[in-house]
């Protein structure tokens, strides 16, 4: 997530074409209202693109707000599963070095050539289980 | 036939290497405590030695008329000469493996009779086996050895159906005819015949050819270095309650077993862990999100809009918003349930194989017990015709 957070009155282009716009009605409007024959029909329409051009400014202001909470939001969530995936992991790792240990070392050895196959092949089963739950608790993320 | 324990088997494999022992007649006191008399021995230019003994109360019982047959015979043949690594591993490379992996079967040196008793060990066993059955009256019997003895014993086995307690045997099965090879291949003697060899020993892998029977691997008291996990010293002191000490003892068997609940435990903390996690995570996100859309502060926003928005800043989002892969989530759920599962079943089997061997080990102490129940007592012995000629003692 590459997300950074803007001040949107200072950086965001599209909220400042809209106050440029929003400045440039809003003096045509008062320039409207100071001549003695002023159009009635001129200042309403000028009002009205007024507050079309604010309401898309707000929107691009909310917008960037919601942005901004979500990351907020997401960075919070973000700490809570990086410490539960540290602590799965090291969980799995103790699994994984007790099979690993014994399934290569003991019961791998020392039921080879015996009846108890079955136990071995069961263990080295486990074991390989054990590596694919390592790989998806690594890319559950 | 009365059960013997494997250390009775082992000592008889152990004491037949001493020269003092290869003649009928000799009495024998092993380690663990029990007599015996040599019915029949041989001893061959081949370098075959084996002695046919009996249990001295049963040879006492034939000598006083009491039994007519000995009920219970071991035939022990002896293997490679020493207890020395640099002569042991010599002897082996020299001799054994020549009839073990360089003679044909004995079959065909029968067949063609190119061969005398005395140049091939293991006919020569044969026929010692055989003449020993013909000359005694002889209910049951079985075979131990060590080493190429214990080949031997295994050879004889098969060929006579009989059971065979050996140790660090090498394999027979490549002298064995074609039928009986197969016979060993579908299990038969998987009860019958049992060998006890040590981890580094890598005389029981060879020659090539299967396993005859069962081959448990033993505690050794040796160090674990090749070789030295062949010699007769590495079983001595080994055994326990008349059993050998396998690798694996019950109470082992039980340890790895909660040592694996342990870690089943483990898993499904873990699956648990996740569980929580998501639920949390549904629960922070799904609040978040109403909040979002019921606030004020986004007014003007419509509801698209505000789903875009969403879906552009949270990662994963399958229905609802996620911080984790939804694909992995489920899989991480699947391998623990599957492994916690699995774990459980082999650590069941463990604890059932442990309560399988305790349950052997009572039967065998009965077994042991009824066999040392009827003690002769001096006063009834009377004369046998039949037996073999009582000792000088």
């Amino acid at each position: 997530m590459n997300f950074q957070p803007i001040d949107i009155a200072g950086s965001n282009q599209t909220y400042i074409a809209y106050n440029d716009e929003i400045n440039r009605y809003q003096a045509n409007l008062e320039k409207e209202l100071a001549r003695e024959d002023s159009n009635p029909a001129m200042v309403l329409y000028y009002q009205e693109e007024i507050q079309h051009l604010q309401k898309l400014a707000r929107i691009v202001q909310q917008k960037e707000l919601l942005r901004t909470k979500t990351h907020t939001k997401i960075t919070e969530l973000q700490e809570d599963l990086e410490q539960l995936l540290r602590k799965q992991k090291e969980a799995g790792n103790i699994v994984l070095n007790f099979l690993g240990t014994n399934a290569k070392k003991d019961y791998d050895d020392m039921l080879k050539g015996t009846s108890s196959d079955s136990l071995r092949l069961a263990m080295a089963d486990i074991l390989l289980l054990t590596e694919d739950l390592e790989e998806a608790i690594e890319n559950y993320q | 036939m009365a059960q013997l324990t494997e250390e009775q088997y082992f000592n008889l494999a152990d004491e037949v290497y001493d020269d003092k022992y290869i003649h009928a007649g000799d009495h024998i006191q092993t380690e663990d405590g029990s007599y015996w008399i040599t019915i029949n021995a041989v001893d061959q230019k081949s370098g075959l030695q084996a002695i046919a003994v009996v249990p001295l109360k049963d040879y006492q019982a034939m000598q006083a008329g009491k039994i007519t047959s000995y009920p219970t015979v071991v035939f022990s043949s002896r293997g490679s000469q020493t207890d020395n690594l640099g002569e042991l591993v010599k002897d082996w490379i020299e001799t054994d493996l020549g009839d073990l992996a360089i003679a044909q079967k004995p079959e065909h040196y029968k067949e063609q009779d190119l061969i005398k008793n005395e140049e091939s060990q293991f006919i020569g066993y044969e026929s010692f086996v055989n003449e020993t059955l013909k000359k005694y009256p002889i209910k049951d019997y079985s075979f131990t050895g060590h080493s190429l003895g214990g080949a031997l014993a295994q050879y004889m086995a098969v060929l006579k159906d009989k059971r065979a307690t050996t140790f660090a045997a090498a394999k027979a099965y490549r002298l064995l005819p074609k039928d009986l090879q197969e016979l060993v291949d579908s299990g038969y003697f998987m009860d019958k015949i049992i060998d006890y060899r040590h981890k580094f020993d890598p005389v029981g892998h060879v020659p090539f050819g299967n396993v005859i029977g069962k081959q448990y691997l033993a505690k050794s008291s040796k160090n674990d270095i090749p070789f030295m996990g062949h010699t007769r010293d590495s079983f001595k002191g080994m055994f326990k309650g008349g059993k050998v000490q396998i690798l694996f003892s019950p109470e082992e068997l039980r340890s790895h077993a909660n040592k694996l609940m342990m870690n089943q435990e483990i898993i499904t903390d873990i699956q648990l862990a996740f569980r929580q996690y998501q639920d949390y995570e549904y629960g922070e996100i799904d609040d978040f999100v109403r909040q979002m859309r019921t606030s004020d502060e986004f007014y003007d926003l419509e509801d698209h809009e505000m789903t875009d928005i969403l879906s552009e800043m949270f990662p994963y989002r399958e229905g609802n918003y996620f911080m984790h892969h939804p694909e992995i989530s489920e899989k991480i759920d699947l391998y623990c349930r599957t492994l916690a599962e699995k774990i459980y079943q082999l650590s069941d089997s463990l604890k059932a194989s442990a309560d399988e061997a305790d349950k052997t080990d009572r039967v065998l102490a009965k077994d042991i017990q009824a066999s040392r129940s009827f003690d002769i007592k001096p006063d009834k012995m009377k004369p046998s015709v039949t037996g073999p000629q009582p000792i000088e003692s």
